[in-house]
């Protein structure tokens, strides 16, 4: 990662945390927590379509770390 | 004290104990909301355990397009490529009061034929598919679980993967903890895993005969609420890929004779994902915005734009169209075909790790039944997606774009349980 990435990278998390300061209260979540707000709404599906992507392309999927190999052609 | 007094006294305490106990419930359900906050793990509840068991199965049909006449060597046995069927099941519960499970177990059944090596045709790259239809099997299971704090959670997982050729286990671990009145919340994760390949027919076509890797991933991660429509989460995930990282299955054209496919056996990789997730009251509808920006020291970087659009249809259906744009550049040491060896040996003519531009755009559909027979909750939902990658396609100009550049169509069904 160049400089200039990891600047701006540390430039976006600064940004994301002080938006932090306007809050909002718990009784304010409830659009939050629709399921289709989720990161994931189908887990099996995001899966599904990790699997494939990183079958057919070089990258990272990116999101966490872990799970499992295999012997994809 | 009169009757008429000593009733209305009653009913006044019955009228308050009711306001009560409604107000009770109604702090609940916003607590319980509260507590609900998306979180990195991919349910929509991801700060509290789950409140109720449930279980879905999914089908998928994966199809690739045959290779074009014009990309195919002459004498290249069949243009014919991947056809996979996809078993997904899902079981998760919640364990104590403070804890929840799950179970994945996944089955694909694999037919057909892939590209084996590029030959150069007249200075033009032409691909050659591996000859006779395979048919190949893969079963995976992985057993996961979270533990909650009051603001923080901690995750774990451990799950096996096996092939005719191919065995892997793997091992994970995560973690959360929120601030701010769980309005930011950092996340960090590692995982570990191990994989055995003992390609088939290795004698016959000198292939190795056993091979092993090593991967160890970690990443990092910060979620923010915005406001109360939106969300955002921005993360690094670096991973080391380490031994034989080369495909057995592939040649590469060296001076016009085949060699095998050789990579190095080291590959340092980082994403950076971050996502966007915001809710349009008047409309009913939650936009999903991602992209990543991926890099390797195999010189491979790409860059992955995807955007879903989540339409609520009369509250009991769901209509998702979503769009990905994708791009990468080549492996250092790729190449279609070579003149001559390169010095450090490594050699690959996988259109994996060419340099193209994918475009994928599908749509998804749900409906939902609630409380049948009692108080169970059913969804049903069918999707399709297709694919198709274009040198063409890249954000750098590609002169020379791999002849096995792929294209597929990916149709799924699941339904799905809570109990």
């Amino acid at each position: 990662m160049s400089a200039a990435q990891l600047r701006l990278f540390a430039a976006i998390l600064a940004a994301a945390a002080g938006l932090g300061c306007a809050g909002v209260k718990p009784w304010e979540r409830d659009l939050l927590a629709r399921p289709d707000m989720a990161w994931e709404p189908d887990g099996r599906e995001a899966t599904a379509r990790s699997h494939v992507f990183f079958s057919k392309e070089a990258s990272l999927e990116g999101g966490g770390a872990g799970g499992g190999g295999c012997g994809c052609n | 004290m009169s009757r008429q007094t000593r009733r209305s006294r009653e009913e006044r305490a019955r009228a308050r104990r009711r306001r009560l106990r409604r107000g009770r419930s109604l702090l609940q359900a916003l607590v319980g909301s509260a507590l609900a906050l998306p979180g990195m793990g991919g349910g929509a509840r991801a700060d509290s355990p789950l409140e109720r068991p449930s279980s879905d199965y999914s089908f998928r049909f994966y199809a690739e397009e045959p290779l074009p006449q014009g990309k195919a060597a002459a004498g290249n046995p069949t243009r014919e490529r991947y056809e996979i069927l996809m078993h997904q099941f899902h079981l998760e519960s919640p364990a104590t009061e403070r804890s929840d499970v799950a179970l994945d177990i996944v089955h694909e059944t694999m037919t057909g034929a892939s590209p084996w090596f590029v030959r150069n045709q007249g200075g033009t790259p032409a691909q050659v598919m591996s000859g006779a239809t395979i048919q190949e099997e893969r079963t995976d299971a992985l057993v996961s679980g979270n533990y909650y704090f009051d603001r923080a959670k901690l995750g774990a997982s451990a799950g096996i993967s096996t092939e005719n050729d191919y065995f892997s286990w793997n091992l994970g671990s995560s973690g959360e903890m929120s601030f701010n009145d769980k309005n930011t919340t950092l996340s960090a994760g590692v995982g570990f895993s191990d994989d055995t390949i003992e390609p088939t027919e290795a004698a016959l076509f000198g292939r190795i005969e056993k091979a092993r890797k090593n991967g160890y991933s970690v990443f990092a991660g910060l979620s923010q609420v915005i406001g109360r429509k939106s969300v955002t989460q921005t993360s690094l995930s670096y991973k080391l890929n380490d031994g034989y990282l080369s495909d057995p299955y592939k040649l590469a054209e060296v001076g016009g004779a085949n060699v095998p496919d050789n990579r190095p056996r080291e590959r340092h990789q980082l994403a950076w994902l971050t996502r966007y997730r915001r809710h349009y009251e008047s409309v009913a509808a939650s936009l999903h915005l991602d992209y990543r920006y991926y890099f390797d020291d195999w010189q491979v970087t790409s860059h992955t734009l995807e955007a879903a659009w989540y339409q609520s249809l009369f509250g009991v259906a769901r209509l998702i169209p979503s769009f990905r744009y994708y791009s990468q550049s080549q492996a250092e040491f790729y190449s279609p075909f070579y003149a001559s060896a390169p010095a450090d040996g490594f050699v690959s003519s996988d259109y994996r790790l060419s340099p193209y531009g994918a475009i994928a755009y599908g749509v998804k559909a749900e409906a939902r039944l609630e409380d049948w027979p009692r108080h169970w909750d059913w969804t049903l939902s069918a999707g399709w997606e297709r694919y198709a990658a274009d040198g063409d396609l890249a954000l750098k100009r590609v002169s020379v774009e791999s002849p096995g550049l792929v294209s597929f169509d990916l149709f799924s069904v699941q339904l799905k349980g809570s109990f």
